[in-house]
């Protein structure tokens, strides 16, 4: 059973305390939404969880191991990690994109084995993204990327995906579907962590809400605890309407001045 | 369009065949038949003696560095996802040549003919491992940096050393050595680099897939369990070995390390791991090409192959600004 584990996460950059203190239990079948303000440690949070960045105090555990325990590739095999707008720097084919998921799977020389190609296949049909297979990664629209990008997270068959703003810059219809992909991932009893400035659709579609405030853990709980005025006030300095609507839970920030 | 190994198996071709050229073209024009019998004169004869003693070597030499200019181009911009990264971007070849200028100045290479290339060899290593500690845990244009740095003390010192010259031979030879040159280089010059071009270039062959994932930029190879430290001390110790010792024995060659990465690229659907191999096949090509180029140009005084490839390759840096500004804008 997956369990990531962060106990008293510090993180301190240029003096300044990114991440004071934060822990974070999560485990298989939930989607954990992160949310707060520009700045309040958000992409810190998810890197430290993915074990690509050294902490100042505390610890990050996966299964009860110290991530800093598991090597490189152990680790790249059971969590798959996407940053903040990934980018594709190669006029690489999408189909290669794809495959670079399952760099901790191959040898240092030689290509992909038949089942690789099998399962490659097999998401590139799932992301909708067959007609796009030979066309070079940098040509891709935003809402494709993005769903070459989580084919590229999903196709190593990871237990845990931690993905920082997966919806930033999407049109509605390929936010709705990133997200609806993340939670039926969730629902397949795999773990899902990943920031959002949408809170309406964090309301949605994420089992829980952890609610970060100047690198401080505010509040965490399921959405309809964490998505109240007073709450969101006290998160963003904001002020918002929260009402359930025919499509759902929806936030509305109001201008107070 | 995507045919890696046709592209390899053609280059190979390419490859004999411009060496069988530069065994046989230059002052003395060699019948290939009449070079062949004399091989197996007991008595050696003077076409034999020219191609083994003078152009073999010159070949292998060229082969060899031109092999590992393009490698460390390969490589290079694969790690830094720059296509204006280049094997000079480390500092490595203008480490290599104050090495090899120190010597000329206290007059060491005439105290035995080798100070020059040993020291050379030294001066690259050392001028990467200052520009690997430089930028010790940072980025790769943290690395590029720390690199341009490297190179511009290396440089003040070189200028600074033909500025105090003790003579205007001195100052000649170093502005000569500089230009980048193969000729008269022997098998001594080519059993010196050999360990270091062949153990630097196995070094940068074994970064393939750490390439390839850099694709998707640092963070998410750091995430598919790529070790970026152990990636970039490979390539810094690969360069500075084949690097390093190429410029230690010809001086400082520009360009083949630019070109050859991007003439492949293409060919091999842009993925970095397989842009190597091509890549080091046409370094060698193309260095051999500029090498006969050379000899075939009728000047009175033969152009230096360094002066030569800067001339060819300049316009092709032109173009690759105007192209990137295109794409970009």
């Amino acid at each position: 059973m997956t369990d990531l584990h962060a106990s008293l996460l510090r993180v301190v950059r240029s003096n300044r305390i990114i991440l004071n203190e934060v822990t974070v239990r999560a485990v298989a079948g939930e989607f954990i939404a992160v949310i707060g303000a520009n700045g309040a440690g958000k992409s810190t949070l998810l890197s430290a969880l993915a074990g690509l960045l050294a902490a100042d105090g505390g610890i990050v555990q996966l299964n009860g191991r110290e991530l800093s325990a598991y090597g490189g590739r152990e680790l790249a095999r059971r969590r798959a990690y996407l940053p903040q707008n990934p980018r594709c720097e190669w006029p690489i084919s999408v189909e290669r994109l794809v495959g670079l998921g399952l760099t901790p799977a191959l040898p240092a020389f030689g290509g992909w084995s038949d089942a690789e190609r099998i399962r490659i296949d097999l998401m590139l049909s799932q992301f909708d993204l067959v007609e796009h297979r030979d066309q070079s990664a940098t040509t891709l629209s935003g809402g494709e990327l993005a769903r070459a990008m989580l084919a590229r997270a999903f196709v190593g068959d990871p237990n845990v995906l931690i993905v920082d703003e997966p919806i930033a810059g999407l049109d509605p219809r390929h936010a709705l579907d990133s997200m609806r992909r993340l939670r039926s991932f969730a629902q397949s009893g795999k773990l899902v962590v990943s920031s959002l400035h949408d809170l309406t659709l964090a309301g949605r579609y994420a089992t829980r809400i952890v609610a970060l405030r100047e690198g401080r853990m505010e509040i965490e709980g399921p959405p309809a605890d964490v998505l109240t005025p007073p709450i969101i006030r006290a998160v963003f300095d904001a002020q918002s309407i929260v009402q359930t609507g025919p499509g759902g839970l929806y936030v509305d920030f109001i201008d107070a001045q | 369009m995507k045919h890696p190994v046709l592209l390899i198996a053609g280059l190979s071709v390419f490859l004999v065949v411009m060496f069988a050229i530069s065994l046989l073209v230059g002052e003395v024009w060699l019948n290939p038949f009449k070079v062949w019998q004399e091989l197996f004169l007991p008595q050696p004869h003077l076409a034999a003696l020219i191609v083994t003693e003078l152009r073999l070597p010159r070949a292998i030499l060229a082969c060899l560095i031109g092999a590992s200019l393009g490698l460390s181009g390969a490589v290079l911009q694969g790690m830094t996802r720059n296509p204006l990264a280049e094997p000079g971007l480390l500092g490595v070849s203008a480490g290599a040549a104050l090495g090899a200028v120190i010597a000329i100045y206290f007059g060491l290479s005439m105290l035995f003919e080798f100070t020059g290339p040993i020291l050379g060899i030294i001066g690259g290593l050392a001028a990467s491992a200052l520009t690997f500690a430089l930028a010790r845990g940072g980025s790769a244009v943290m690395l590029v940096l720390a690199g341009a740095a490297v190179s511009s003390l290396a440089a003040a010192c070189i200028s600074l050393a033909l500025n105090l010259a003790p003579n205007p031979y001195a100052a000649y030879e170093i502005s000569r050595w500089l230009m980048g040159s193969l000729t008269d280089r022997s098998w001594n010059h080519v059993l010196l680099i050999l360990p270091f071009v062949l153990s630097g270039c196995a070094a940068l062959a074994m970064t393939g897939k750490a390439l390839d994932a850099l694709a998707l930029g640092d963070m998410q190879a750091q995430s598919l369990g790529i070790d970026l430290g152990r990636l970039r001390t490979l390539i810094i110790a690969g360069t500075a070995l084949s690097v390093g010792a190429a410029t230690a024995v010809t001086g400082a060659i520009g360009f083949v390390g630019l070109i050859a990465p991007h003439m492949v690229r293409p060919f091999v659907g842009h993925q970095p791991s397989k842009v190597l191999l091509p890549a080091t096949l046409l370094g060698a090509v193309l260095l051999l090409a500029a090498d006969i180029a050379t000899r075939l140009i009728g000047t009175g005084q033969e152009i230096e192959i360094g002066v030569f490839t800067s001339l060819v390759g300049t316009p092709f840096f032109f173009w690759l600004v105007v192209r990137m500004r295109r794409t970009t804008t």
